[in-house]
């Protein structure tokens, strides 16, 4: 059994861009990517839904690809740029998905919406899903309990059709 | 009022959930704030017989850890806890008293500056138990229970009139359904005391 | 979680040199199962060594036409990478099936690879578990076991693998290359993988200071004939119950060649040479795939909570062999099994 250390760890300094933001920090290297956002840096909008990889509710985008914050050590992505669903509108004027997620009343609780959404962006940036069974096959890493799946779906269907 | 009713209107919340601006239970900042890491019972059923919280009081950044022995003042009455639709019964009482009454039982608190520290100083708190045996097989009860509410007419098979109608049912068909739990959204409350809320 | 130092190789030999050293310190790269692990107590290291910078990450062609992939490559990039579409489609399709997209840009090769059990009792802290804590017991056995091995499986572990990359990876007879301060060596990827036998502990036969750096893919892919079939309790994003790796070559209808291997099953991904065997020379009909899941079926076993695996996977292998045959492989899309 390794001897358990009981001073704080050895702090890291990592630098992140935060939605186009510069961030530096001095960080307890266990510090998850997703505790960074909400903890450290206010920006609650990326939600902690499971903590363990398996909801998607902490979907964020990094250098455009999505990833699940909960799973990452901050530290692991020192010099990358981050997009977070508080970074994904510009100038006040919502996001294609932003508005197709408004007009499809793809959410209820609103929870998931966060990590739907910067799902939603990724997958359209990897541009592999061309139909319905697709997007739903390509967005099943992000669940829902209040059961919006049908009008996500219709959602991001209408902005991949237009892309 | 009445242009709203029969036309298709966007929730207000809208743009707030798919902006993230949307606040939850563990959103809220506030100066000084702390973090809870809770520690949970590993059997079913029986009773605490020691804690020891020596180890997670010795890492850096811990202020206390809350465990029955050492819990504030809680109220007797079942009233203290309950809001006025609850079911009958008594509701339960987070570490009231030693007793274990079901695996993942909330048996002591960890209260630290980070969550890291919390969370980890949880994993250091040491419990002995005196374990009961457990039942999770509802069925095999039966013979147990006692109806809360009993019906006031007793079940009675199909009338002469519903058999020719079709039905042949004369016992209920019975089907098991087991459901995973969920994942989405940890229990989660931010709690700011004040100085009006002590009367 | 406890304390750890966090350290970052800038080279091979760095990553070796700091991991020969320092047996309680472990590389990092996607970081999907060990951060996991580590959340939940399971894996304490107390130095992490971040490897995400070394240049393992190229995906080549070889000379004599096989695939030379480096570890760090990840999953999502595997899959979509021309030449592994065109010339290792099984690969590809395994790839897919598994985790979801996040995940899959995350995890790297040589993590896959490694990644651990998901047995839920090798989790608990509070469970019995041989794995975790040689000696202790096992839990599953005499558990909750609807996701464990049938085939394989020993007194002291029931767990499986839970890749599906590796099932094809293994139909590929794929081979990984390792490096440690002593040198290079090459493991093919049958041997990777261990029984649990009487020490479940060791998941692979790679030592403790030992980096892999990239797995090589011999010329032959079956792009011609092959699918991934993956059943499991839904239709996505989750692991498999029984899967099956299929790679034929086919001269009309009798079968040339032929390798197909079992995930979820298994302790390690799951062929058995003498079932590939009866269809060697055989007509690719439903008659000769029986036979073959039969002999590869014969020692299984159930645990009671997955006794139903064993006809499960028998159904599955023939219609895994005849989606080979046909030139149908399995969508992971579309979820019509066809």
């Amino acid at each position: 059994m390794t001897e358990i250390v009981v001073s704080l760890p050895e702090m890291v300094s990592v630098s992140l861009t935060v939605n186009g933001s510069l961030q530096t920090l001095s960080l307890d290297p266990r510090t998850t990517l997703l505790d960074v956002l909400r903890e450290h840096l206010d920006l609650t909008g990326t939600k902690k839904g499971c903590d363990q990889g398996q909801c998607g509710a902490c979907t964020i985008l990094i250098d455009g690809r999505r990833i699940n914050s909960c799973l990452t050590f901050a530290a692991m992505y020192d010099g990358a740029q981050i997009t977070t669903i508080e970074g994904l509108a510009v100038n006040g004027v919502l996001h294609p998905l932003q508005q197709a997620f408004i007009d499809h009343d793809a959410f209820q609780c609103g929870y998931c919406t966060s990590g739907q959404i910067c799902s939603a962006a990724g997958l359209i940036a990897e541009g592999r899903a061309k139909s319905a069974d697709e997007i739903r096959e390509l967005m099943s890493g992000n669940i829902c309990r209040c059961g919006a799946y049908t009008n996500i779906v219709a959602a991001i269907e209408q902005v991949v059709g237009r892309s | 009022m009445a242009p709203y009713i029969g036309t298709g209107t966007s929730r207000i919340d809208g743009v707030a959930k798919v902006t993230g601006a949307a606040k939850y239970a563990a959103e809220f900042n506030a100066p000084g704030l702390l973090h809870g890491s809770i520690v949970t019972s590993t059997i079913a059923r029986g009773r605490i017989t020691g804690i020891d919280t020596n180890a997670a009081k010795r890492v850096k950044g811990v202020l206390d850890v809350f465990t029955h022995t050492n819990r504030p003042q809680m109220a007797d009455d079942d009233k203290a806890y309950k809001d006025d639709v609850a079911p009958l019964g008594s509701p339960f009482r987070p570490l009231y008293g030693d007793k274990i009454m079901f695996n993942g039982q909330p048996i002591a608190l960890v209260v630290a500056e980070t969550s890291e520290v919390a969370r980890f100083a949880a994993s250091l708190v040491r419990i002995e138990y005196e374990k009961k045996p457990h039942v999770t097989d509802v069925y095999s009860q039966r013979e147990e229970t006692v109806p809360v509410n009993p019906p006031q007419t007793p079940l009675r098979p199909c009338s002469r009139h519903q058999r020719r109608a079709g039905c042949r049912s004369r016992r209920l068909p019975r089907q098991q359904y087991a459901t995973k739990p969920n994942t989405t959204r940890r229990s989660s409350t931010t709690t700011q005391w004040s100085s009006m809320q002590r009367r | 979680m406890i304390n750890f130092q966090y350290t970052r190789a800038n080279d091979v030999p760095e990553a070796v040199g700091l991991i020969g050293r320092n047996p309680n310190a472990k590389f990092i790269a996607g970081g999907t199962n060990l951060i996991d692990l580590m959340k939940m107590d399971v894996e304490q290291p107390t130095t992490i060594v971040d490897i995400t910078r070394l240049p393992l990450k190229q995906i080549e062609g070889m000379p004599a036409g096989g695939l030379r992939i480096g570890a760090l490559v990840r999953n999502t990039d595997l899959a979509y990478h021309p030449l592994v579409e065109r010339r290792y489609p099984v690969l590809a399709s395994a790839i897919m099936a598994g985790a979801s997209q996040q995940l899959r840009n995350m995890a790297s090769t040589g993590g896959n690879l490694l990644q651990r059990t998901r047995c839920h009792y090798f989790y608990d802290a509070a469970a019995t578990c041989n794995k975790r804590e040689p000696g202790s017991g096992c839990s599953a056995i005499d558990g909750n076991n609807r996701m464990h091995a049938i085939l394989g499986a020993s007194e002291t572990c029931i767990a499986v693998h839970p890749s599906d990359m590796c099932v094809a990876l293994a139909i590929l007879e794929a081979e990984v290359h390792v490096t440690s301060v002593s040198g290079d060596r090459v493991i093919a990827f049958a041997d990777l993988h261990r029984l649990p036998g009487d020490t479940p502990q060791r998941d692979t036969s790679l030592n403790a200071d030992e980096i892999i750096t990239a797995v090589e893919l011999p010329p032959q892919g079956f792009a011609k004939n092959y699918t991934y079939l993956k059943i499991r309790d839904r239709l996505s994003y989750a692991f498999a119950l029984v899967s099956v790796a299929v790679g034929l070559e086919l001269d009309g209808d009798i079968i040339k060649e032929a390798r197909f291997a079992l995930g979820g099953v298994a302790h390690k991904p799951w062929r058995d040479p003498q079932a590939e065997a009866v269809l060697r020379g055989q007509p690719a009909v439903a008659t000769t795939f029986a036979n073959a899941a039969n002999v590869v079926l014969r020692d299984a076993k159930g645990y009671g909570g997955n006794t139903f695996k064993i006809d499960l996977a028998r159904r599955g292998i023939a219609r895994a062999l005849t989606q080979a045959a046909r030139g149908t492989p399995q969508s992971q899309s579309s979820k019509k099994i066809i």
